[in-house]
């Protein structure tokens, strides 16, 4: 009996789901601080630092950071006075992601998910993506501002239940009362998210071809030879290399 | 056997309990693959215990599971033979009946499972050259982005490859290990470098290795790095490189050595706007008396622009330059109407010849005439021209090439180019020069003339031909033979050497006699030598007759020195002992004399400058979006090939080709009148320099006007015509070109003169592109006379190529019949030429006497007795009009495969067949033509070679070729006229990577062995390596030993070494 109890009491079984890191983190300037789920404390988040699901991310007033999910490059940029929380789970070789966000400004640039959507919760909505480029600006229990670069966002008002479809160059108001609408971005806020990015130096200019970093996409390299006869007639010999 | 979908779970012992186990590493796929295991510290009854066996085949993803048999303490399992392929995993659970649950690998058995691998699987594996996909996603930085130095942060993820050996996985930035700093986990690498890089372009590279040792491709990307103080203004330079290099060779072949330095560079630097190329070589064959072998050259090349300074190669087109090298300037301008070319400088350059080796020489101009008396002439003294040889004039090139492009559909273009040589490049006197005398100065210091009568090769006793010191005149039997002067009584201060030699003056056949009568011949009574004994004065033997010459070289700056020296030893020679002058034998012109020193500005003995303008037009008309296109043109030249020739004038001209002094003034050339213009032709002598040296002298007569075959048969033009087709797959293209046997551009000296050529050709391609046919026809004439028969070469070619697709054999296949004729019948029988035509029908006749009588021919005693006369002919000889008919066959086959077998190969085989014939019956011939030599022949080439990849650091080449070749035709009077000869050839080299300081070596040897008209073995053994000394700077050695055996007899040790070191930058 007694025997039987050690046993019990030795032997520890792990489950399935193993606490496997879902992403690292690529870039932390300023005050961001970072705390795991058993941790009490908050400590300073680093370039390299591994997330696991339930980490808890917060930028200060100068604050950015910038993590990227392990399965496919899928980029989170947490801009400066906010806080969220990174939650996922490995499933077949690919990580459902799902991001709390608190409060403050993320810009989201997610790559086509092959498993389940992206899934963005916030005080006041849901918002559901595929593969799409958009930012947050979530203001707590205030409501929510969406902004669409590229691709399309559902999203929802939890308190309404509303749906609608954010696309490219279009914002999307969801507040507390139910409401949720959409209209066309102003060349203000362009200006003025092109603004935060550049502050944090992550403008375009800086940003290479993504389409490269990756085995999964059409990684193709082309070799382009142009011809020219005698008579001055070109022709473009293109030769494609994956 | 149960098949279990998933279980995934792994346990963790607190106690002593464990799984003991034993992997066997070793799997033999044709054995069972037995597996043991027992539970440690187990206190209880084993038969309680549930031991299960999860397996699989490497590669799969669902794991057979198996209960495990306990027999003897241990829980026994065999997997059979038949499942296993190359490798295996497994993983064993144990469960007792409480529960507890016991698991080997401990951790994570299902992901982390026993591998166990065949040895021909690993042998395979790590050897193979393929390369596994990977899949992965690199993180940061992204390829090709920028970012601040400080915030540098590498990491890729490989989140979907499970096989990873991840102690294999190697991280490199920039070629340089960083494997050791990174933080390498089971779906991600983490790598912060610990030090700066410095700002600029970056490439990483990761590679991966898969559990049983298979390679995946490397993964690379590039990034650049900011520095905080980067300009914020474009960068100036684009980019910049350039190579720097140095190589010497070292050869020495059948006693011959050569040494050969060169020191070379060339610098690339890109403004965007302008691109500037720069390059150089200087080697030590550098000789100034020799065209040059340095090389120098700048480009500057912008949108619209590309100037060349230095050396370049310009072609406009066959008929003017085609990419010979000049230096000097090269400017072309394009844009989308005008292309413009031109250029100024040389194509030679001046060179002034050695001093010690004939730089000068000297000519005797006019002989000094003697008095009566015998003493010199004063008016009349001789002239001596210093003269130039083994010189090179500075060739001086303008050229303009103007193409004017209407549009896509038409193209006119007008080129022009002129060649001089410059006179006043090469010097008239080159100090120091030594320098013959000539013959005429020092002939009377010679010997006599003298018959080598019993053939000793020097002078005895009465075998010199007469005193009268007149070459026709010397006569056999005189007295006094004169040897030559020993010098003694000249001063020799000035000389820098004298040698005396016996030379070869002819044949003579007369016995020596006395010419009492002064005849020339001998008479009866008159007393001859009888040398071969007959009693009689013969002349049926044929004697050597030599000379004893002096040859004297002086320095040029001496000569008149010399002449001086030479007058007073006259003097000297003359005085007798009371101080009397006697001259009296000069008056035969056995004295020196003396001689006036002229130094020649032109007409020197060595090449004549020449003067050359070549003109040009070129239209092509494109019909049809491309798909006919007409190319046609002319070009007309003018060659002076000596400008020192008297200038063409109106007097010259009438002179020139007439055969009667009243030709000389009639005021025509070749039956047309001279044009007035010609007197001031030297009016445009900037741009052409006529003379009488010129070719052609008149370029057109139009005095019967211009007909169509007189334009073609213009001696200094070429004209060309030439159709280019795309129909229905097929590439047609036909043509027609022709060039005058006085055409003739400096530009491109090489350009094949008097022929006419017509072509057809036709390809078509099938099986979407894989299959490609080819005929070809081409017809040249040796001449382009439309009346007179030339000789002609009729090429059919037919070529097929196969090339089925990547990685499939490609096949060619060729063959040619060549027929050649030169356009002269041959002649079997004898040409007769009648010598003394009685009958004047040019004819050998054979005629009665009484008939001849009535012609005025006399019949001989001989003939009378005859009764008949044959007239006298001779037989023509044919020595200088050899015929020549020839039908070549050939044949060649070409096969390139690679083959995986193991290891990866690349096959060639390659065959070639050339059978000429001679088409003259050559026995029939012989007999009125010894000495035909045919032209037939015969080759066969044979070859396969085997180039073998065993991995990326070892690679093999083995060959082995024979070859054959045979021509001429041995005859009984010329046996060696045929001469043959077969090679066969091994060869087997090697290249390796070393991965060390030798870097990479290909050792290798070939063995030939000759045999045939020249026997010979020969072995050699090659050896070198390549390595990077430092970043950027590569050295390059190779060595090669040969020993070389000829005809049993002659040894040669011959080698060669060659060194290279290179930087790039």
């Amino acid at each position: 009996m007694k025997r039987t109890f050690l046993y019990i009491l030795c032997i520890s079984l792990s489950f399935v789901f193993s606490n496997s890191s879902l992403a690292v983190v690529s870039k932390a300037k300023g005050n961001v601080k970072h705390k795991t789920k058993t941790q009490k404390d908050l400590s300073t988040a680093k370039i390299g630092m591994e997330l696991y699901n339930n980490d808890y991310i917060q930028t200060g007033q100068n604050g950015f950071a910038k993590y990227v999910y392990l399965d496919d490059g899928t980029q989170i940029k947490i801009h400066n006075n906010s806080e969220v929380y990174i939650r996922g789970e490995v499933e077949r070789r690919s990580i459902i992601k799902q991001l709390k966000v608190d409060e403050g400004t993320v810009k989201f640039d997610v790559k086509k998910q092959s498993v389940d959507e992206f899934t963005v919760i916030t005080p006041t909505s849901v918002a559901s993506v595929k593969g799409t480029s958009f930012w947050i600006d979530c203001n707590g229990n205030n409501g929510d501002k969406f902004f669409g670069e590229s691709g399309s966002v559902v999203i929802r008002n939890r308190e309404s239940g509303e749906k609608r479809q954010l696309t490219k160059n279009k914002v999307a108001n969801s507040l507390p009362d139910g409401s949720l609408k959409v209209r066309e971005i102003t060349p203000k806020e362009l200006e003025m998210l092109e603004k935060r990015e550049s502050d944090v130096g992550e403008s375009d200019n800086n940003q290479g071809d993504s389409q490269l970093g990756s085995s999964n996409q059409d990684s193709q390299n082309e070799i382009i030879i142009e011809l020219e006869d005698a008579s001055g007639n070109t022709k473009t010999i293109t030769i494609k290399v994956q | 056997m149960k098949k279990i979908i998933y279980i995934a779970f792994a346990s963790s012992i607190l106690f002593s309990q464990s799984i003991i186990h034993s992997p066997d590493y070793t799997l033999n796929s044709e054995k069972n693959y037995n597996i043991e295991a027992s539970l440690i510290g187990f206190i209880g009854n084993y038969s309680s215990l549930n031991a299960t066996l999860f397996y699989r085949s490497y590669g799969q993803s669902t794991y057979f599971n198996d209960k495990m048999i306990f027999i003897n303490g241990k829980f026994r399992y065999s997997i059979s033979s038949s499942f296993i392929k190359d490798a295996i995993e497994y993983y064993i659970i144990i469960e007792t009946n409480e529960g507890a649950v016991f698991a080997y690998p401990e951790n994570s058995p299902v992901e982390n499972p026993v591998l166990v691998k065949s040895e021909g699987y690993n042998s395979s594996s790590i050897n193979s050259s393929a390369n596994l996909i990977p899949k992965y996603e690199i993180l940061s930085p992204e390829p090709d982005s920028y970012m601040q130095a400080d915030e540098l942060f590498i990491s890729i993820s490989y989140f979907e490859m499970d096989d990873i050996d991840l102690e294999q996985t190697k991280v490199f930035i920039d070629n340089t290990d960083y494997t050791k700093l990174a933080n390498i986990k089971s779906s991600h690498i983490i790598l912060v470098p610990d030090e700066n890089l410095y700002p600029g372009e970056h490439e990483v590279q990761v590679m991966f290795t898969n559990k049983v040792g298979l390679k995946y491709s490397p993964i690379t990307w590039k990034f650049s790095l900011l520095s905080k103080d980067i300009p914020s203004r474009e960068s100036f330079i684009i980019s910049q490189r350039g190579n720097l290099e140095g190589n010497y060779n070292n050869t020495a072949t059948d006693d011959m050595n050569l040494q050969v330095g060169q020191l070379k560079g060339d610098y690339n630097i890109d403004f965007d706007w302008l691109k500037y190329k720069g390059n150089f070589l200087l080697s030590s064959l550098e000789d100034e008396n020799e065209q040059t072998r340095n090389r120098f050259s700048s480009s500057f090349k912008t949108k619209y622009f590309n100037i060349m300074l230095g050396d370049s190669y310009p072609s406009f087109s066959d008929y003017t330059i085609n990419g010979n090298r000049m230096r000097g300037v090269n400017i072309n301008f394009k844009n989308k109407v005008f292309d413009i070319n031109f250029l100024s400088g040389s194509l030679v350059r001046d060179t002034q010849g050695l001093p010690s080796f004939g730089a000068m020489l000297l000519l005797e101009n006019k002989s000094p005439v003697f008095q009566a008396s015998g003493f010199l002439d004063t008016d009349n003294i001789g002239v001596i021209d210093v003269s130039r040889d083994n010189y090179s004039f500075n060739q001086s090139l303008v050229g303009l090439n103007l193409a004017y492009i209407k549009s896509e559909k038409f193209k006119f273009k007008f080129e022009i180019l002129k060649v001089k040589d410059k006179v006043q490049s090469v010097d008239q006197i080159i100090d120091n020069s030594i320098i013959s005398l000539p013959e005429s100065m020092v002939r009377h210091l010679y010997s006599d003339i003298f018959v080598d009568y019993n053939l000793n090769g020097s002078y005895d006793l009465n075998e010199y031909i007469g005193n009268l010191n007149q070459s026709e005149h010397d006569v056999v039997g005189s007295v006094l033979w004169n040897n030559a002067d020993d010098l003694s009584n000249i001063n020799k201060d000035h000389f820098v050497s004298f040698s005396i030699d016996t030379v070869n003056m002819g044949s003579f056949s007369e016995e020596p006699f006395d010419d009492l009568n002064s005849d020339g011949t001998w008479q009866e009574g008159e007393w001859f030598n009888d040398i071969d004994g007959d009693g009689e004065w013969s002349t049926d033997i044929t004697y050597s007759t030599y000379q004893m010459k002096w040859d004297i070289k002086i320095y040029y700056e001496d000569l008149k020195l010399v002449i001086d020296d030479f007058i007073n030893n006259e003097e000297i020679f003359h005085t007798d002992e009371d101080g009397t002058i006697d001259m009296s034998d000069c008056t035969y012109n056995d004295c020196f004399g003396d001689y006036d020193v002229k130094i020649l500005d032109g007409q020197w003995e060595g090449v004549k400058p020449q003067d050359n303008i070549v003109l040009g037009t070129d239209f092509t008309h494109l019909f049809d979006n491309g798909s006919f296109k007409l190319n046609y043109g002319f070009s007309f030249s003018m060659l002076n090939q000596n400008i020192w020739s008297p200038t063409l004038t109106f007097e010259n001209l009438d002179q020139l080709g007439a055969e009667t002094a009243e030709d000389s003034t009639d005021g025509q050339f070749n039956g047309a009148d001279i044009p007035e213009v010609v007197n001031n032709l030297d009016n445009f002598e900037n741009i052409f320099q006529t003379g009488t040296s010129q070719i052609p002298i008149i370029p057109i007569d139009i005095t019967d006007g211009i007909e169509f075959k007189d334009f073609l048969t213009l001696p200094s033009l070429a004209v060309y015509f030439d159709v280019s087709q795309k129909y229905f797959g097929h590439r047609i293209n036909w043509g027609f070109k022709q060039i005058g046997p006085e055409f003739n551009s400096l530009g491109n000296p090489f350009l094949q003169t008097d022929i006419r050529e017509q072509y057809f050709s036709d390809r078509a391609y099938y099986l979407d592109n894989k299959l490609n046919i080819r005929f070809k026809w081409k017809r040249t004439e040796d001449g382009i006379s439309l009346v007179e028969d030339n000789g002609q070469t009729d090429k059919y070619d037919f070529n097929f190529g196969f090339y089925p697709g990547a990685n499939l054999p490609t096949y060619n296949l060729s063959v040619g019949i060549y027929n050649r004729t030169n356009g002269i019948d041959p002649l079997y029988d004898p040409v007769l030429v009648v010598t003394d035509d009685v009958l004047e029908n040019f004819q050998v006749d054979t005629l009665d006497c009484d008939v001849a009588a009535a012609l005025d021919y006399i019949c001989s005693e001989e003939e009378l007795n005859d009764g008949y006369m044959i007239e006298d002919y001779e037989i023509l000889s044919t020595q200088l009009y050899q015929p020549e008919r020839t039908r070549t066959g050939q044949f060649s086959l070409s096969i390139n495969s690679t083959v995986d077998y193991i290891y990866k190969h690349r096959i060639n085989l390659n065959i070639f067949y050339s059978n000429k014939k001679d088409l003259v019956d050559i026995d029939k011939y012989l007999v009125l033509n010894n000495n035909y030599y045919s032209p037939r022949s015969m080759t066969q080439s044979y070859y396969l070679g085997l180039f073998t990849t065993f991995t990326d650091r070892l690679q093999t080449s083995l060959s082995i070729n024979y070859n054959y070749y045979d021509y001429g035709y041995a005859t009984e009077y010329n046996e060696d006229y045929f001469q043959s000869q077969n090679i066969i050839g091994l060869n087997f080299s090697t290249i390796y990577e070393t991965y060390s300081l030798f870097g990479k070596i290909d050792p290798g040897f070939n063995l030939s062995i000759g045999r045939g008209s020249t026997d010979f073995t020969q072995f050699s053994l090659k050896a070198g390596s390549s390595f990077e000394i430092a970043e950027s700077l590569f050295f390059n050695i190779n060595m090669n030993y040969k020993l070389k055996f000829i005809d049993k007899g002659t040894l040669y040790n011959n080698y060669s070494l060659l060194m290279d070191l290179k930087y790039k930058f």
